[in-house]
């Protein structure tokens, strides 16, 4: 997966995001957004949005606020974060969590934790992992708490499915406690409710 | 972390200049007494108040009590000036501030053996705090003409400063400077020699084992060397080992007279319960080299048997070369034995047996965890699984 430097902006200080790195598309409501050639979303609201190959992340506040990203098609030895910028090793590179084919839920669930660990989010918590469907398919779905190194609370949803052939769909909703999240909440479980795969 | 290009153009200039002395710090007098060293103290207060309010600070006032105890045992009289701050970083790190605020990771308290070994550590910080090495090494870069670029790369703590910590989406700038700064601190060999002696005399007089001392530099070498680490753990950037090192302290310890302990019974009960979190965030680095090496050692000592094989299996089950299925299920299977193996141990168990093609006995385990664990929260995904399992 490869990132530009605007998007290891956009995952790393939220806030330099909407200024510093071009013009961010907007997504409007009722228009189905189409995710990578693997699912479309009603986006419910407008949205700014950062967009990678596998990855988009649109924000409405800004991310270190409230962020969702939407990943479609995550393949054996992807990881969830962008390939590293100039400031980090290979080394680094190569102990970030990468997704496997053969992974399944529990395997997900321990993915996006670890993830977020090495982005920086303290205590992360991944609870109640249950099936859920993900555009009429069989997926799963878990719910996420942890805190920001300056001691911000987040709780986060996530849902996804792994594809016949392997591939990992996800959608991961994080936001600040405690206005963000729950500003946000129905929104994005009516989001969650609209995917239809392609 | 990169720091290594930058650290040579500072040493560079550090090492081309000419070594300043500054007077020892009298106790109960720790005042910035000239501008270079208010600047000092001015972001080392910065920095303080950031971690104070940090969602890393270990929120735990047992453990926070245990800790600044033991700095308060070595430092004395320097006691009521200094503020001990324990961070979840999972690296060995321990660093102070010249204004006397104290950083000690996580990783630190997973790596010493008893107290005697965290005293070591918190002694020689003590040392570099009282001895003003940070203020030393300011005014020896400061000689050399080249402030200005000290001062770009954000010489603060005496050291090097290198403020590149790759993406950290949750890590908003202070505390990501901050937690380089821990990485930042590099004193001269002097002063590093200074504050061996004198961090040993510390220990010692404080009623320390003097042995222990060499044992904690000594077990971070083995990390290092097992391991191959091209960036090493970070208290070996501000404080390189070496074998001259270890070689003296050891000669410290034996030509001491004084016996002392090594405080074990009080270290365990007091990081004990927060150890398998801790492992975890260790986990999550994905430094599985030094996890294996961490996990051999802690084994070897006995303690809560059952959460440490628990740890072995998962080392396992994420590193997943060939036999390691096989390795993982094994040590799940041994953790099961002691009643401190987790109640995820089961499911684990299963997933790692599901993967390695054994879905019976996968299922017999998913099906344990359920029983074991009474309700869990992700009952309905494990009972999912067992759907598609004999």
């Amino acid at each position: 997966m490869s990132a530009s430097p605007c998007l290891l902006v956009l995952l790393g200080l939220g806030a330099a995001v909407l200024t510093g790195c071009g013009n961010p598309l907007m997504v409007k409501p009722g228009e189905h957004d189409e995710i990578g050639n693997a699912y479309r979303v009603d986006p419910q609201i407008e949205w700014s949005r950062q967009q990678d190959r596998k990855l988009q992340i649109w924000t409405v506040d800004g991310p270190l606020l409230e962020q969702l990203r939407l990943y479609a098609g995550i393949e054996d030895g992807d990881t969830l974060l962008p390939t590293p910028g100039r400031s980090i090793s290979r080394q680094a590179w190569e102990q970030r969590p990468k997704y496997h084919k053969g992974m399944r839920a529990h395997d997900v669930v321990e993915l996006v934790a670890a993830t977020l660990a090495q982005s920086g989010a303290i205590d992360v918590g991944a609870e109640r992992l249950r099936p859920a469907e993900f555009g009429g398919r069989a997926g799963f779905r878990f719910d996420l708490r942890f805190e920001s190194d300056i001691g911000v609370r987040y709780r986060g949803l996530a849902t996804g499915m792994i594809t016949q052939d392997g591939r990992l769909h996800l959608i991961l909703y994080m936001g600040a406690q405690p206005h963000y999240f729950d500003a946000y909440e129905a929104i994005i479980r009516r989001i969650l409710s609209s995917v239809i795969l392609l | 972390m990169k720091y290594r290009p930058l650290t040579t153009l500072v040493l560079a200039a550090v090492l081309g200049g000419c070594a300043v002395q500054v007077a020892k710090l009298e106790p109960g007098r720790a005042q910035p007494t000239e501008v270079s060293e208010r600047g000092l103290w001015l972001a080392s207060r910065k920095a303080e108040q950031s971690v104070a309010i940090s969602g890393r600070r270990v929120r735990n006032p047992r453990l926070e009590e245990y800790v600044a105890g033991v700095q308060c045992r070595v430092s004395a009289a320097y006691c009521p000036e200094i503020r001990v701050y324990t961070l979840q970083v999972p690296d060995f790190n321990a660093a102070m501030a010249p204004n006397g605020f104290e950083q000690v990771w996580t990783g630190l308290l997973l790596r010493v053996d008893n107290e005697a070994q965290l005293a070591t550590v918190l002694a020689h910080e003590t040392a570099h705090y009282t001895l003003r090495h940070a203020l030393e090494q300011f005014q020896t870069t400061r000689q050399t003409a080249n402030l200005l670029l000290a001062t770009q790369l954000g010489l603060l703590f005496g050291g090097i400063g290198v403020i590149s910590a790759g993406p950290v989406g949750f890590s908003t700038g202070d505390i990501g400077r901050l937690i380089a700064m821990g990485y930042l601190a590099a004193y001269s060999r002097e002063q590093e020699a200074e504050a061996d002696r004198h961090g040993f005399e510390l220990m010692v007089k404080a009623g320390y084992a003097p042995g222990e001392a060499a044992k904690v530099w000594a077990n971070l070498i083995e990390e290092q060397r097992e391991c191959a680490l091209p960036t090493p753990p970070a208290l070996f950037a501000s404080h390189p080992p070496s074998k001259e090192r270890l070689q003296n302290l050891r000669q410290l310890a034996e030509q001491s007279s004084r016996s002392g302990i090594t405080g074990r019974s009080d270290f365990l009960t007091a990081t004990l319960p927060q150890r398998g979190k801790w492992l975890r965030m260790e986990l999550a680095t994905r430094h599985l080299c030094r996890m294996r090496v961490l996990l051999g050692r802690l084994i070897e000592q006995g303690e809560n048997l059952g959460e440490l094989y628990y740890y072995r299996g998962e080392l396992y089950r994420l590193r997943g070369e060939a036999g390691d299925l096989e390795r993982a299920a094994a040590a799940y299977r041994k953790a099961l034995d002691y009643p401190s193996a987790p109640v995820a141990t089961h499911r684990e168990l299963g997933r790692v047996l599901w993967r390695a093609n054994r879905p019976i006995e996968a299922g017999q385990a998913f099906r344990r965890y359920l029983k074991v664990a009474e309700s869990p929260d992700d009952a309905t995904m494990i009972k999912a699984y067992l759907e598609r399992l004999p």
